[in-house]
Order: C-alpha cells, then structure tokens, then sequence
C-alpha cells in the first residue's frame, strides 16, 4: 500500500511538471510556425499572389488568421473590425496580438510597399516573441526537471 | 442565369446588382459605368441607359466604390498596383477602367489617391463571329495578317479571341497552326490564376502581364508560332513587334481602334506599318462585330474568295 502511494506522489510530481512545462513551452511552436509561414506569405506576394493566394501554402496557424481578415471583410465589417478579429487568434501574448493588429489594419488597401514594411514590422514583433518564448521553453524544462526531481526526493523521504 | 450575371452579380454593390438582375438575360449589355454619387450608366449595343434612384438619387456611394474596388481586388491591392497605375485591372478577363485623382511623382505616376468612377466592359466569348471574315483572310488554308479596325467598344476583341481560335484549331479550312498571343491586360486569355480562361484553341501559347511589344518579342524568339496575336496596337514599340515578327516570317492578327484607314494614318505607329504594307488585309468594323469593309494593303477593297 506504501509503495503504490509513495509511486502515485512520484507520477503526480512528474505529472504535474510537464503540464506547468508544456504551458509554457506551447507558444514556441505556434511563433515558429507563425514566422514560417509570414516567411512564405512574403515570398508570394513579392511575386504577385492575392491574399488569399499568398496564404494557401502557409502554415495553418496563419493561414487562419488571415483568412478570419477577408471573412471579416467580405462580410462587411470594417478595416478595424476584421484586424481585431484576426489579431485576437494570436493567443501568444499581448505584444504579438497588438503586433498583428498593426499588420492587419487596412492590409487589403496596402500597396506593395507599405506591404512589406508591415510583413517586416510583424517579422521583428515575432522575432522578439520567439525570444522571450524560448526563454519560457528553457523555464519549461527546469519545471520538468524539478518535478522530477521533487517526485524522486519526496519518494527517496518516505521509503 | 447568364454568365457575365453570375460573373458581376456577386461583387457589384447590392442596387447595383438588383438593378442588373432585372435586365434580361439576352440583353446586349456592353459596360457597366458606375460613378461616385451619380446614377448608373448601363451601356448596350447602340443605346445607353441612365438609371437613378429614388427621388433621382445617386446609385452608386463613396463607400460602395471602395467596397467594390476591395471585391474586385480580392482584397490586395499590392497585387494590381501596377495595373492601377496603368487605369485599369482586369478581373475574369473582363477589362475595369478606373477614373478618380492620381499621384504624380518624379518617377512617373504613381498611382490613384481617390477613385470615383469604375467602367466594367463585360467579356462576351461568341464563337464562330469571326467566320464570316475567313474569305477574307485565308489563302490556301494560311491566314494572311490582318488589322481589324473600330472604335472603341465593337467587338475587336471578340473576333480577335475567336479568329486565334479558328487558326489555332485549324477549323473552316484553315491549316492549323501555332498561335502566340501577346495578352498585356489578360483581356484575349481572361486571367483564371494565371490559366487561360477562354477558349483559344489547343495550340496556342499566351505571355500576359508584360507590354505587347516585349510579350511579341519572347513570343517570336522561342514559342515559333505561325501566327502572333496582339490587341490594340498603341505604339512605336507596337508597331516595331509586329514589323519584327512579320520580318521573321511570322503572320500577324492585330487591332487598332479608329473609325476608318484616314484615322489609323493620324496614328504615326500605325500609319508607318501601313505604309510599309506590313498587313495584308485591312477589316473596318462598325457597330458591335459588324464588318463594313475589307481592303487589302493598299487599301483597296477586296472581295471574299470561298476556300
């Protein structure tokens, strides 16, 4: 009875550290991804796609959002509206949400120029989001660890 | 439902498009005219028609214009900036002429700032409309080059798109043959994501998206077609294309808009090519795909042979 207690106080520590660990680390993934395909949106609109073209072979993470921003518009809302609506997908964190908002916000009347000033600015908005996120990654690890860690102390206590 | 209904139904502005649902299907709709804060210009073959709204109200808003410039530009406007510059973008080959302020720079336009009138010039694919210039045109089952001439709005192109096709398929006894066209506004293809959306026959080859002259000049130095194809000659550089391509023994279907041979000669492009007898035929259209006359180099007129 002892050592299926002392084994289940062990699996909860360790549980419990790679769940705090994957919150943390989730926001990575999605950055990274985010980044590739804003990479690949500039690479066909440079050479003349749509918005809606430019997207199909992006990663579904932007993808979606940009296709949230011309659902917003052929549905009549306002440049504003739809901005907001395809920025707030971006759970990431307040700096990547208000960043995308700033890259959606009359993207459909840009012209070329203005275009890839705004991929740019976005670019750098996830560049630093990506930073901060590894360093929430590194986090998530130590808090794997020290589950691990304090499963195994508590376990090595009571035996 | 007719086809350039389902085609503009969808993006023109709500009166706009109610407006249009009532014509009939049959109705020899030519442009659709919308100007900002003025009634709605529906252009037919030899009539036009002013539509108000209520109480003569203006049909068309400042912010309807902008919606419908958005719809037309699939929302990216980067992607037509170019074209913009130029006045116009082409959607489904239909070809939208823009009015409104422009930006002048140092560099040369720039752009439009406000655009306040949208001219829709409805496509129209009629097949088998350029047979009856075949007479004409064949010599032993070879197409001779030839300049088909009107003023704006009668068909040119119309014929042009079927006369690529009759060649390119080799029907009515025409040998068939390779067909290069040099579509600079999508207007003979009809841009469908960058595939030829109108019929042009099976062996022809398309540039789009550049300058006819420099479309010509790819077209000619590696398609080797047997024919090349150019809407509405404008320019020197025109007018050099179609020397070149015909110097290299290559056969040429061209248009020019002008009322009749005195008007192309005031056109110096056109009028050098002229004299230098560099088209073989020479075909006057009046009204929308009505042929007046055909005259031959030196502009005398010339009767239909039967293949």
């Amino acid at each position: 009875m002892k050592t299926i207690g002392i084994a289940l106080l062990f699996a909860l520590c360790c549980l419990a550290g790679v769940r705090l660990g994957a919150k943390k680390a989730a926001p990575l993934k999605m950055i990274r991804a985010m980044r590739a395909g804003l990479q690949s949106f500039s690479d066909r609109t440079a050479s003349g796609a749509t918005l809606a073209d430019a997207a199909e072979p992006a990663d579904d993470a932007f993808r979606e959002r940009l296709s949230v921003y011309l659902e917003s518009l052929s549905q009549g809302s306002a440049q504003a509206d739809a901005a907001g609506r395809a920025s707030a997908a971006f759970g990431a964190s307040d700096a990547v949400r208000s960043g995308a908002e700033l890259f959606f916000c009359g993207l459909s009347d840009a012209p070329r120029a203005e275009l890839q000033r705004r991929i740019e600015a976005f670019g750098a908005v996830l560049a630093r989001a990506e930073v901060d996120a590894e360093n929430e990654s590194k986090q998530a690890r130590v808090l794997r660890s020290a589950g691990f860690l304090v499963g195994t102390g508590l376990a090595v206590l009571l035996l | 439902m007719e086809q350039w209904k389902k085609q503009w139904t969808p993006l023109l502005p709500e009166r706009v498009a109610e407006i249009l649902e009532r014509l009939p299907d049959d109705a020899p709709l030519l442009e659709i005219r919308l100007r900002c804060d003025r009634p709605l210009e529906l252009v037919f073959d030899g009539s036009d028609r002013i539509v108000y709204g209520n109480n003569k109200a203006p049909i068309v808003e400042e912010n309807e214009l902008k919606a419908l410039l958005r719809r037309l530009t699939g929302y990216s406007a980067f992607a037509w900036e170019n074209e913009r510059k130029s006045g116009f973008i082409t959607v489904g080959g239909c070809r939208v002429g823009l009015s409104g302020r422009m930006i002048r720079t140092e560099d040369g336009v720039l752009g439009f700032s406000t655009v306040s009138g949208v001219c829709i010039r409805i496509v129209r694919e009629v097949k088998d409309c350029a047979k009856p210039l075949l007479p004409y045109l064949l010599c032993g089952g070879r197409f001779r080059s030839v300049l088909l001439v009107s003023p704006p709005g009668c068909g040119k192109t119309t014929l042009l798109r079927d006369m690529i096709r009759i060649a390119s398929d080799g029907l009515y006894g025409a040998v068939p043959c390779r067909v290069g066209v040099a579509d600079e506004r999508f207007e003979l293809s009809g841009d469908a994501n960058g595939a030829i959306a109108f019929d042009l026959g099976t062996r022809t080859d398309v540039i789009s998206g550049i300058s006819k002259s420099d479309a010509a000049v790819r077209i000619v130095s590696t398609l080797s077609p047997g024919i090349l194809a150019m809407d509405e000659l404008n320019d020197a550089n025109d007018a050099k294309a179609v020397s070149e391509a015909r110097g290299k023994g290559v056969a040429v279907f061209a248009t020019a808009h002008g009322a009749d041979g005195k008007d192309l000669r005031l056109r110096p492009a056109i009028g050098a090519l002229l004299d230098a007898h560099v088209f073989e035929r020479i075909a006057l259209l009046e009204g929308v795909g009505r042929l007046t006359s055909v005259t031959d180099g030196d502009g005398l007129r010339v009767d239909a042979v039967s293949q």
